[in-house]
Parts: C-alpha cells; sequence; structure tokens
C-alpha cells in the first residue's frame, strides 16, 4: 500500500521544517544526545536539514530549458530539454510524450509555452496541477522567468494566470534560448 | 524515529513522545528534495574582470560541490570577450561536468553585468563545455554574476531512501530498543548505583543498552530479508535468485519488482486476484470481470485443449479432457492522463508478473480483441500446476 506523504508537493512552496517532521519541539529520544557521531543522528541535525530543505524547495525553480529554433518563415523549435521539479529532464521538438512538460506552438514570431494537459480552472483561476511520486497533486503557476539567447532575447511574458508563457522576436535562424521560470 | 544517543542509525520510522519523524514526513522530505535537486542552480560565481589588465577575480563562488572559490570555472578575458571553462580539466576536483567520460549533461547558463545592470547574452563553444559573452569594453573592470543551471544529477527520492510503500516501525518506531533496554537496566539496578544521568555507570548502561539494541536490531532485520519487499542487506540476493533488472531503475522500485516476482503463499481467489491487481494499478484500475467456465465448456477466448481453441500440448488426459475449471479474466482500466508507455509497461510488465505467479497463466495478451476498449488475459494453463 502506497504511502501518503505528508503537506504538498514541492512545487506548492507550502513546506515547512514540520512538513518533515521538523517541528521546532523536537528532542534526543530520553535527552540522551549522541553518544556516537558516526553512527547517531540528533534532533538538531534533523532540524537544520528539515529547515534547510523547506528553504530549498520555496525558491528552486519550477523548470528549466533550453531550447533551440529555426527560422525561415516563423520560428519552429528542432530540440527542446526541460527539466522540472517533479521529473526527469525531458528532451523533445515540440510535443512531448507526458503531460507535465510544456507544449510549445508558434504565435507569429512568438513561441507559447503551455501546459494544456495538465492545467485546470478553479474559481476562474488557472492552476497548473502536477502529482509527485506518490500520487498528490499540487496546485502552482508561473510567477516570473528569465530568458537569454546570442540572439538577442531577453524578454519572456507570463499570462495572468500563470498558465503560459510567451517569448516573442525569435526569428534568429539556430538561436538558443535559455530559460528559467520560478 | 526518535533521535539521539539511544537511536543509532539507522533510523526507524515513527512517531514518539519526543517527536520523532514518521513515514509520511520522511516520504515527503525524499521527494521535495529530488524536486529541488533537480531545478537548483548548479553554480553562481561573481567575478570582476578587468579589460585593461586582462585579469579576473573571483570574488565569490558557490556550486554544488563546494563553495570554495579554487574550484570555480576558469575565467579569462580579453579585451573583447570574456571566456568560462566548464571543463573539469580545470577544475581539479571541481564542476561535474565529465568530459572524460564523454557524458553531456544539459544545461543553460546566465551572466549579468553587475556594474551596468546588463544581461550578456551567451554564446556556447561547439565542445558545450566552454561559454563566452562579450565584456563591457576595453579598458574597464567590470563586476559580473554567473548562474548556470544543469542536469547535473538525475534526482530520485529513492536517494534518500523515499519508497512509495515506506512505513513506520511497529517495533522501533516509537521507542527504540536500545531506549526500551536502557530503562530496564535502569530500573534493574535501582539505587545500586548512581543514576546519575553524567556519571560513569550511566555511560557504561548506555553501551549495554546499544550493544543489546543492536543484537535485537540484527534478529529483526534477519526476519525482514526473508521477503525481498523488506529487505535490503540482501535485496542484491533476491535481484539474482529473481532476475531482476535493475539498470537506471530506483532501489525501492528494484524492490517492488522483486516482490512481485516472489510467489504469493495467499489461495488466488478472484477476491484476492482482484485486489492484487488494483493495488498494482492504482487509479488505473477500474475491475476485473471474471468468466468461469465448466470443464466440459469453457468460456470464448480461452485456449486450453484441443477441443477448444489452444495447443493439443495442454490436453491432460490424451482425449480432449480437462481436469479444472477453465476461466478467463477481462481486466478493465481507465487509462486517464497516463501515458501509453507508463501503461503497457505496467499491463503488459508488473501485472503479468504477478498474475503469472499468482494463477499461474500462460501470458496469452490481446489488447485489440475486446469489445470493452480493455484487454483479455487468456489463462490457458489455469490450473496445470495443481494437477
Amino acid at each position: 500500500m502506497a504511502t501518503t506523504p505528508t503537506g504538498l508537493p514541492a512545487w506548492t512552496r507550502t513546506a515547512t521544517a514540520a512538513t518533515y517532521g521538523g517541528d521546532t519541539g523536537k528532542r534526543d529520544l530520553g535527552g540522551i544526545g549522541k553518544v556516537n557521531a558516526k553512527t547517531d543522528v540528533g534532533a538538531a541535525d534533523w532540524l537544520r536539514l528539515c529547515s534547510d530543505c523547506a528553504r530549498a524547495v520555496r525558491t528552486a525553480p519550477l523548470f528549466w530549458a533550453r531550447i533551440t529554433i529555426a527560422y525561415s518563415s516563423a520560428p519552429s523549435v528542432t530540440t527542446m530539454t526541460v527539466q522540472p521539479m517533479w521529473g526527469d529532464a525531458e528532451t523533445y521538438a515540440g510535443t512531448p510524450s507526458g503531460d507535465y512538460v510544456p507544449t510549445v506552438t508558434v504565435s507569429g514570431t512568438s513561441l507559447v509555452l503551455a501546459f494544456p494537459d495538465c492545467t485546470e480552472t478553479v474559481d476562474s483561476v488557472n492552476w497548473l496541477v502536477v502529482p509527485d511520486e506518490f500520487g498528490v497533486s499540487g496546485s502552482c503557476q508561473m510567477m516570473a522567468a528569465t530568458v537569454t539567447s546570442p540572439g538577442g532575447i531577453d524578454t519572456a511574458t507570463i499570462s495572468s494566470n500563470g498558465t503560459v508563457l510567451t517569448i516573442p522576436g525569435c526569428t534568429t535562424d539556430g538561436d538558443v534560448i535559455s530559460l528559467v521560470v520560478f | 524515529m526518535p533521535f539521539g544517543g539511544m537511536a543509532p542509525l539507522p533510523l526507524r520510522l515513527g512517531t514518539c513522545r519526543d517527536g520523532g519523524m514518521a513515514a509520511a514526513q520522511q516520504s515527503r522530505l525524499a521527494s521535495d528534495m529530488a524536486a529541488a535537486d533537480r531545478t537548483t542552480p548548479a553554480i553562481r560565481l561573481r567575478f570582476v574582470a578587468n579589460t585593461s589588465t586582462l585579469t579576473v577575480y573571483v570574488t565569490s563562488y558557490s556550486g554544488r560541490e563546494s563553495s570554495d572559490s579554487r574550484y570555480a570555472p576558469l575565467v579569462t578575458t580579453t579585451a573583447s570577450t570574456i571566456t568560462i571553462a566548464l571543463a573539469e580539466a580545470t577544475n581539479a576536483a571541481g564542476f561535474d561536468v565529465d568530459v572524460a567520460s564523454g557524458v553531456s549533461y544539459d544545461w543553460i547558463a546566465f551572466a549579468v553585468d553587475v556594474t551596468t545592470g546588463q544581461r550578456k547574452p551567451i554564446t556556447v563553444a561547439s565542445d558545450r563545455y566552454t561559454l563566452s559573452f562579450a565584456t563591457a569594453g576595453a579598458g574597464t573592470a567590470h563586476t559580473y554574476d554567473l548562474t548556470l543551471y544543469g542536469s547535473y544529477s538525475t534526482a530520485n527520492m529513492g536517494d534518500y531512501g523515499g519508497d512509495v510503500a515506506k512505513r513506520d516501525s511497529i517495533t522501533e518506531g516509537a521507542d527504540t530498543f536500545a531506549h526500551q533496554w536502557y530503562r530496564m537496566l535502569l530500573s534493574a539496578e535501582g539505587s545500586a548505583y548512581s543514576t546519575s544521568d553524567s556519571s560513569i555507570r550511566s555511560y557504561e548502561l548506555k553501551a549495554h543498552a546499544r550493544a543489546l539494541g543492536t543484537a535485537q536490531r540484527l534478529s529483526e532485520m534477519l526476519a525482514a530479508s526473508s521477503n525481498p519487499g523488506t529487505s535490503d542487506a540482501l535485496l542484491y540476493r533476491w535481484v539474482k535468485w529473481l532476475k531482476v533488472q535493475t539498470a537506471n531503475i530506483p532501489t525501492w522500485r528494484v524492490r517492488y519488482l522483486c516482490e512481485l516476482r516472489c510467489g504469493d503463499t495467499e489461495a488466488p481467489d478472484d477476491d484476492y486476484i482482484s485486489a492484487g491487481v488494483s493495488e498494482i494499478l492504482g487509479p488505473v484500475f477500474n475491475s476485473i470481470l471474471t468468466n468461469l467456465g465448466t470443464l466440459d465448456s469453457p468460456p470464448t477466448g480461452t485456449h486450453s485443449v484441443d477441443t477448444t481453441p489452444g495447443d493439443t500440448l495442454f490436453d491432460v488426459a490424451g482425449t480432449g479432457t480437462w481436469r479444472s475449471p477453465r476461466a478467463n479474466i477481462t481486466i478493465l482500466v481507465n487509462q486517464g492522463s497516463l501515458s501509453d508507455e507508463d501503461l503497457v509497461s505496467l499491463m503488459s510488465g508488473e501485472v503479468a508478473i504477478w498474475l503469472d505467479n499468482n494463477l499461474p497463466s500462460s501470458k496469452t495478451w490481446d489488447w485489440s480483441v475486446s469489445t470493452l476498449g480493455a484487454f483479455t488475459l487468456g489463462t490457458s494453463k489455469l490450473g496445470m500446476a495443481a494437477l
């Protein structure tokens, strides 16, 4: 039978140290600290690990991507590598095999990244809903993006509902776009 | 899982008066650690490049392997171009871009001229390990920030002991063996010796308690190793005996595959088969339709003796007689958002292995015959093993 972990997946940014068992009242069993530093883990060690993990998941990017484009009359994606928080890196040309990495479409000279298979609308607000290894789903939105390329691309805009990202000005043949989304 | 001197490694999951750590919390920690590890930067580097003297000073460095600036990538500058070499050869034990092994890591980088606030477009050389960008111009000293993200590792929750079936320890989760022994020893001695927690006698008792607790753990470990689902120390032997593939598979999944291949001892009635398949498939599972025939008229699609579709090899008595009821089952699944690849892996892999062990059956799969949008598992050898 599968375990149901506490809390929600990392991309919801809701974890605290207590989510991992690092509540501030944690103490060593029987009040006896580490007897052997090579074999023991103390409550203080554990609190630091839990606290730092919570800090890391709050600020780690949702995903980073490397996009190589070709341009003739319109841009097209030749290869795209995406490394999301929720799984292994995937490389594809525009249509991913899974539901949880972005599709890329062309709109004029812009590339549009979206997650049509995992976007859900709740009370008119769109969310990316992605499960973790245990089947626990967590909602998130793209909040900020940093982009650059040798061809001069330095702007990416995210839709107001945080589920669609647009990179304009993709007109340099062979340009390689580096993208980080938080 | 309590902490401290009376709870030496390995940590046992569970909660207790002192707080402890439950399996659910450890699962979230392992999953989140992997999630954060996948996307956090590989290195962050700040340096000053002087295009007049053509010198570079690294002012701060923070990488996955170290924050020691000696491990920073090699940065050089000309009047017009700054070049950063990520190759391992230039970093000693530094950044883990393994040029020697020929492994190519995908990565991206950002550079900012801190002095002017301008982001610098980066050019990547064909070797994939050298990047460069334009300086602010000749005869100037500017500070630059570089951030590099990369597929530095293939983080998996299994790396942190994560397992989808992790559970609390019923023996030590709330109170460890060592602590139980310590309390017993203290109680047995009463006031015969000093009861001070910092006395020599106290440390003797702690040492005794830990030794006794370790011995008690060993007996539990031996019992756990008798089942591949709970074995750790002997998992490699289970893998060998059961011929389970382990390449690129997390340990928790290897353990799971071993457990699937290990024959179960419970009688495989309909309820048991349904529950087993349901557990393997999880939310994908819908239901199982069992079509039970008789000796003389097996259900359509059952491949057994020559009086029904099948091979005479399975004709038990040479007269077309079959010695047990024959059946086939139809497994209905809801694919949902599961990819075709994952569904096939589940059905043709894990479900097939488990059914083959528990029915047993010869695996006659048909993904296309069913009008129900499902597939049929023919059970032509059903009962053969019992004859």
